[in-house]
């Protein structure tokens, strides 16, 4: 960690948008003794609980009760709310300087004994695989802690991400476990006690290069980028040439609050004309974004887009390193739909990658406005 | 520029990198005006040769006033009543330096655009067709805005790619 002036300012709880509490600016120490009190996820132990131990709906089900009976009154109600898809639209890749509109309290807004239970609840929500499914969550959180000691910017921090229930998680019904701040969005819709959606799913990290912080080296994306550019390595010369894109992509096309931006037409390098060997190059690029949720529901997710990936196309533009800023490429296929943009540094120097991965009949467990 | 910050606050940003264009159609009794507001960047990169990659907030050479003509000129159109208006004439070009709340400072050129209009010449519907920047980087757009006089100006539409299409529809606008 580099030596930053450290800022001083009254505590202060802003108050921003439709959020709850919103997002804290430095309060009453210095900014050492803030991070001081980062809530730094890697660090806390989930409970032992009589919830059991398999990662199963049930086992989330029960953790949720669990929390919600510690909650005062004000905290549960932002915390449970009515299923809604309206605030399941509400997720974006800015920080909340940029983003005022989440839902849900903040981690910043838990005790710790509670910060262990939402601990273990995203834990079972998604796969336990390093740099994959949680860990990755809780590396870029950890991301997050980064950027607020480099540049002492207020707003980035790991105790700023917002957890919610839309809907009540029971073993009937729908619900979505919304979890999301700057560079992450999770999306879990359950119906019924089964997940039905993993989507909208959005990941970023800056810095992307490793960066030590909460106690561990963190570069939770880098699994993503060496996937795309294996694959588009593979492709022959003409493959690349079909796979090239029109035009240049600053950022990905289905971001937030851009639910009907996906192109009805594919473009690029359809899969069915490349060898088994290169699907299954591409395949394992989706299955850094598939493989953030469980095994089970992973596999599932993964045997419809290998059904369907003679009729999905890959593209790209820049370079097939996937290393520079504006490189660019896509995953089109009948269901799958997954962006990964190289973009400058915002904070840092360097690039940092901005990610998506939709599914385009079931984003928000398939319901529609 | 109260009008556009007030609208932007109210609504969900959807990008990281540089915002879109801004573009401000303003109708008065004799004349019809466009101000867009361009990230310099973006612009740079979809005129290719035509704009130095980088500058500060000095002015522009006249070469590269003219380039910055012909480019608009091949990008940015408009029609009343179905017939096409007089030429656009650019009449400023100023590169000037901007923040945005989540990208920090960063530059961008504020283009004034004007053509004459008979005194008695009904304008609408006017129609503007334009995908500067867009025809490059698909993923930007351009929101219009209308300021009548004496009136603060109301956003009236998005420029953008459309999903279904590819293409960059043209927008009209009906009345103020």
């Amino acid at each position: 960690m580099t030596n930053k002036p450290l800022i001083a300012v009254a505590a202060a709880v802003l108050v921003l948008g439709g959020g709850f509490l919103g997002y804290r600016q430095f309060g009453g120490a210095s900014l050492a003794g803030y991070l001081d009190q980062n809530i730094n996820l890697g660090a806390t132990v989930p409970p032992e609980t009589d919830c059991g131990t398999a990662p199963t709906h049930d086992r989330i089900v029960c953790l949720a009760d669990m929390l919600k009976s510690g909650l005062d009154p004000e905290l549960l109600a932002e915390l449970q709310r009515p299923y809604s898809l309206a605030e399941a639209k509400l997720w974006s890749n800015f920080p909340p300087m940029g983003f005022t509109e989440r839902v849900g309290p903040t981690l910043g807004d838990f005790s710790p004994e509670q910060r262990a239970l939402i601990k273990a609840i995203l834990q079972d929500a998604a796969s336990l695989a390093a740099n994959e499914g949680y860990d990755e969550l809780e590396q870029v959180l950890n991301a997050d802690d980064y950027l607020l000691a480099e540049t002492g910017e207020a707003g980035f921090s790991s105790s700023n991400y917002h957890i919610a229930f839309l809907g009540t998680p029971a073993a009937t019904g729908t619900w979505q476990l919304y979890f999301g701040g700057h560079h992450f969005a999770l999306s879990n819709t359950y119906r019924d006690g089964k997940m039905v959606a993993a989507t909208p799913s959005f990941r970023g990290v800056e810095p992307f290069t490793t960066f030590t912080m909460n106690g561990r080296e963190n570069q939770p994306m880098a699994q993503e980028q060496a996937a795309f550019a294996s694959a588009l390595s593979a492709l022959t010369p003409d493959q690349l040439t079909k796979a090239t894109l029109e035009g240049t992509y600053t950022d990905i096309v289905a971001g937030p609050q851009k639910d009907d931006a996906i192109p009805t037409d594919p473009k690029g390098l359809n899969l069915g004309e490349v060898t088994p060997e290169v699907q299954a190059l591409v395949l394992a690029a989706v299955e850094t974004y598939v493989r953030d949720v469980t095994d089970a529901d992973a596999n599932t997710i993964m045997a419809k887009y290998k059904a369907e990936i003679a009729d999905t196309y890959i593209g790209f533009t820049g370079t097939p390193t996937v290393t520079a800023e504006n490189d660019y490429v896509r995953i089109d296929g009948p269901s799958v739909w997954i962006e990964f943009s190289m973009q400058p540094g915002r904070s840092l120097p360097g690039v940092h990658p901005h990610s998506v991965w939709r599914d385009k009949s079931a984003d928000y467990g398939g319901n529609r406005d | 520029m109260i009008v556009l910050a007030s609208l932007a606050l109210s609504s969900p940003l959807a990008a990281h990198p540089l915002p879109g264009t801004e573009i401000v159609i303003s109708v008065e009794p004799a004349r019809l005006s466009l101000t867009l507001t361009v990230p310099y960047t973006d612009l740079a990169l979809a005129m290719a040769n035509g704009l130095p990659k980088s500058t500060g907030i000095a002015p522009l050479p006249a070469e590269v006033e003219q380039a910055l003509a012909t480019y608009f000129a091949q990008h940015m159109a408009v029609a009343v009543k179905g017939q096409p208006a007089p030429q656009l004439t650019l009449s400023r070009a100023n590169p000037e330096r901007a923040t945005h709340e989540d990208i920090g400072a960063y530059t961008q050129l504020v283009l004034d655009f004007s053509a004459p209009l008979a005194a008695d010449r009904q304008v609408f519907p006017l129609t503007l067709t334009y995908d500067a920047v867009i025809h490059e980087i698909r993923n930007q757009s351009a929101t219009v805005f209308l300021q009548s006089t004496g009136q603060e100006a109301v956003a009236i539409g998005e420029i953008k790619l459309d999903p279904a299409t590819g293409k960059v529809a043209p927008l009209t606008v009906f009345g103020p």
